[in-house]
């Protein structure tokens, strides 16, 4: 960490050095507060918070001039916010920087983040609200050697919370935008890009028991095909044998092919999206499990929601396995029509449906799965008999007059369980209406009324789970002059789990928005469940208290 | 030109690309070492405090490897099965028995684990932290069992039956010069507790609960206190430990053929509790 602080402070004394006054640059940045109080509440499963109050915050802070940019990121975590992982606790510089830009190169050391293709064999990204940074340490070096063609090349650890990953990673990826790259295509109406990209591990075999493969790689080709308002795009992406803590040290090869369809048109747009995972998790660490040192993403094939009643039963990414499907349709009706109405009327359907792949025996003298094994064999074009997630949603929004609009959502859901990993548990069949009411009574000055419900079919349940059952909300909020103030009652009236009896979780929040800064207050009960970006989940424990968030940016 | 530009820029980027790919370690079977493990005359006993509860359903996949270590490095290792956190809470039947012990929460709350099955390794603190995955641990294992020890450690039992009173009386000598402080803690641990356990395995049983479960080295009293009481101050090689006695009388609820006492000396950092590594361990049925 020292190392670390004095490279950051050298950079940030060349970059304020007054002997480059001639040239100013430009510095700017955000940040981001986050306070929590905790007070035991056993009736929603909150238990005692030793710390009693838990802050976590960061500050970006960006330096342009010319071609450079430099870069750091300050953090601190005082202990983090429950269900953000304890490891961060600390604080120090996380994220340190230095660019530098020309037409034909980009090369930065220190910490970046990089996707190649969908993310298929490398993606590092960082998600504030999971407690998510999985920023490669190391360089990059992007190059642009001729029109249309950029190859990235990327080597470094992961950050690990506050220490770097076991494992190093390289990679290259290539991308051609074959229009530009072949003259004679450059006036097709047809656009094509192709790319591709390979992506290694190395850590050293440090297991007893099994022959650990000290590099591990991962390669995928992809295409995408555009003409007028049709698209295709494609991945495929196979790894050789990587066993691991997550696949339960198995040694097949993994593999993944995704495929969007998508045709858009005025008014209307269809997307057709499959995909197919198998045994695909490529961490920097391969005794590692849980969500940290990804290095690739695994896209999620179900639809995100903001609804909080929607996002009871959120569908996290099977890295072991999945195939499925996901078509989304949004029409919208035409003004003056019969369904249009006077301001027009947005449908959108979305039908997701995603199960496991098939697995067999490699041998007859292994199982299905089995440490120190080939694991399985599993046919590509045949699914499992496990069902993991069906949801069928349908969404209307529509404008009845300048001061009234109306979103309505109806969602049917089928949820295995063994998502959250829970096995062997029954499938939930959950049934989710939403009304969203918006009324502008008077300029600068709206109220939005949320009403939602969510119903199951679940029988009673041994464990305690204070998700389970039936759920009403009800949700008030006014808004005036980047004010807001709401109240929210979210009411669990039935839980099938002995011991839980029908709760409350009453809220009040309040805050205002100011430009680039924003302020929120919070105080109430949260309730016990899972918090999912981009198919990425963790669970979100019970907490009873009051909150602060801010945000700025400048 | 551009052609060249063109063709031979991305040809050489197929090159680097093929040059990579044979950087790859392909494994062919057998995919299992060939383990064994040949104590010295003098070796270290290695101690894995294995945290778990019985509504965690992925520990019986870290039970399957403690007991597949025990069986490679045999009385050099130790296992203690702490029950505490969110997953050992108790509810309704057949999750309703208390096996948590304020010695394991003590433990638990200093770590501060979070997700479970996690394990201490002789309190190792590579990379600085304590906290150990279920895969890490026979790397730890190995090393620290191949290890001279620092500490020759005696355990003797004396059981009366009819009072189930257990006198234990701990003694031996250092083997190295060593800085800094030492305690030494008393356990008590007992196996065969037959019970209900959450499971994600199929490979290891029925799931979502495997019951009955037979639950092993299960930690039932820190016999003094949660960090043990203060043994000696930078001990010299040949220094006789100080001989420790107790006494402690086994709750009627335990079986005491399946109770077993594990004594371990560890490096006390009373500043910060920052230094915590366990050199030497012993332990020793009670019957």
């Amino acid at each position: 960490m020292q190392k670390v602080t004095v490279i950051t402070v050298l950079i940030l004394c060349w970059a304020f050095n007054p002997m480059h006054a001639q040239q100013p640059g430009r510095l700017g940045g955000n940040m981001e507060m986050n306070f929590q109080s905790y007070s035991p509440d056993s009736a929603i499963g909150a238990d005692t918070v030793r710390e009693r109050v838990a802050i976590q915050s960061f500050a970006n802070l960006i330096y342009n001039r010319g071609n450079l940019e430099v870069g750091a990121r300050y953090e601190i975590y005082g202990p983090p916010l429950t269900g953000i992982d304890v490891d961060y606790e600390g604080h120090g510089i996380a994220h340190r920087y230095l660019t530098y830009r020309h037409d034909l190169i980009e090369l930065t050391a220190g910490h970046f983040y990089e996707q190649f293709g969908s993310g298929l064999t490398l993606r590092s990204y960082r998600e504030w609200a999971l407690g998510y940074d999985n920023a490669i340490d190391g360089l990059r070096v992007r190059i642009k050697p001729g029109r249309g063609i950029t190859l990235t090349g990327v080597a470094g650890r992961h950050r690990n919370y506050w220490r770097s990953s076991p494992g190093i990673i390289r990679g290259v990826d290539g991308q051609v935008h074959v229009n530009r790259l072949l003259p004679f295509l450059e006036e097709s109406k047809t656009i094509i890009m192709v790319g591709g990209s390979f992506v290694s591990r190395f850590q050293e075999d440090r297991s007893l028991i099994y022959k650990i493969p000290e590099n591990v790689g991962i390669y995928s080709a992809r295409a995408d095909v555009i003409r007028g308002g049709l698209r295709f795009s494609g991945e495929y992406a196979s790894k050789i044998n990587d066993p691991s803590a997550v696949n339960g040290f198995i040694y097949k090869p993994g593999e993944a092919f995704l495929a969007e369809l998508m045709y858009t048109r005025r008014g209307m747009g269809i997307t057709l999206t499959g995909k197919r995972m198998d045994n695909m998790s490529f961490k920097s660490d391969y005794n590692a499990t849980g969500i940290p040192l990804e290095i690739n993403y695994l896209p999620p094939l179900s639809p995100q929601h903001s609804w909080e009643l929607a996002n009871v039963y959120p569908y996290a990414t099977q890295p072991n396995g999945e195939m499925g499907l996901l078509g989304s349709i949004y029409y919208m009706f035409p003004r003056n029509s019969t369904l249009g109405g006077k301001y027009g009327t947005r449908l959108t359907v979305d039908y997701s449906r995603i199960h496991d792949i098939h697995r067999e025996a490699p041998t007859d003298t292994t199982t299905v799965g089995q440490p120190g094994t080939l694991g399985y064999t599993s046919d590509f074009f045949k699914t499992g008999d496990k069902l993991f997630f069906r949801e069928l949603s349908i969404g209307l929004e529509k404008r009845i007059n300048p001061k009234w609009k109306v979103d309505l959502k109806y969602m049917n859901t089928l949820y295995d369980p063994l998502i959250k990993g829970d096995a062997g548990h029954d499938l939930v069949r959950a049934n989710i209406a939403i009304a969203a009411i918006y009324f502008t009574f008077m300029p600068g000055h709206s109220l939005k009324a949320e009403l939602q419900s969510l119903t199951t079919d679940q029988g009673e349940l041994h464990e305690k789970d204070y998700s389970a059952g039936d759920w009403a909300m009800v949700l008030l909020e006014y808004n005036h002059g980047g004010y807001f103030l709401n109240v929210r009652d979210l009411y669990n009236h039935r839980n099938p789990s002995a011991g839980i009896d029908a709760l409350h979780y009453l809220s009040f929040a309040a805050g205002v928005t100011r430009g680039a800064h924003r302020l929120a207050l919070s105080w109430g009960r949260q309730r016990e469940g899972i918090s999912c970006v981009g198919g990425v989940c963790r669970p979100e424990p019970a907490a009873s208290g009051f909150g602060i968030t801010l945000t700025s940016n400048f | 030109m551009n052609l060249c530009k063109n063709i031979i820029i991305p040809a050489a980027t197929v090159l680097l690309l093929a040059l990579l790919l044979t950087r790859c370690d392909k494994i062919d079977p057998p995919y299992l070492e060939d383990v064994y493990f040949e104590p010295a005359d003098t070796s270290r006993t290695v101690l894995v405090e294995k945290f778990t509860g019985h509504l965690c359903p992925n520990c019986p996949e870290a039970a399957a490897e403690a007991h597949q270590l025990k069986d490679i490095y045999g009385h050099n290792l130790i296992i203690i099965s702490v029950h505490a956190g969110f997953f050992s809470r108790t509810q309704s039947a057949p999750y309703d028995s208390d096996y948590t012990t304020s010695a394991g929460d003590a433990l638990d709350n200093h770590f501060g684990f979070q997700s479970y099955p996690i394990g201490l390794v002789s309190r190792q603190k590579p990379g600085g932290q304590y906290r150990m995955n279920v895969a890490e641990w026979s790397y730890y294992v190995d090393s620290l069992a191949n290890d001279p020890p620092a500490a020759m450690l005696d355990l003797n039992i004396s059981f009366n039956a009819s009072t189930r009173q257990t006198d234990i009386t701990v003694n031996g000598s250092f083997l190295k010069d060593l800085p800094g402080d030492y305690n030494l803690a008393i356990v008590i641990t007992e196996d065969s507790i037959i019970s209900a356990q959450k499971n994600n395995n199929p490979q290891l049983g029925d799931t979502p609960d495997i019951d009955p479960y037979v639950h092993l080295h299960m930690l039932r009293t820190a016999v003094n206190g949660t960090w043990g009481e203060h043994l000696i101050t930078a001990p010299r090689k040949d220094q006789p430990i100080p001989e420790k006695t107790y006494s402690y009388t086994l709750k009627d609820q335990w079986e005491e053929s399946n109770c077993m006492v594990i004594a371990y000396i560890y490096r006390y950092d009373d500043a910060c509790g920052t230094e915590l590594e366990v050199i030497q361990a012993a332990q020793q049925a009670i019957q």
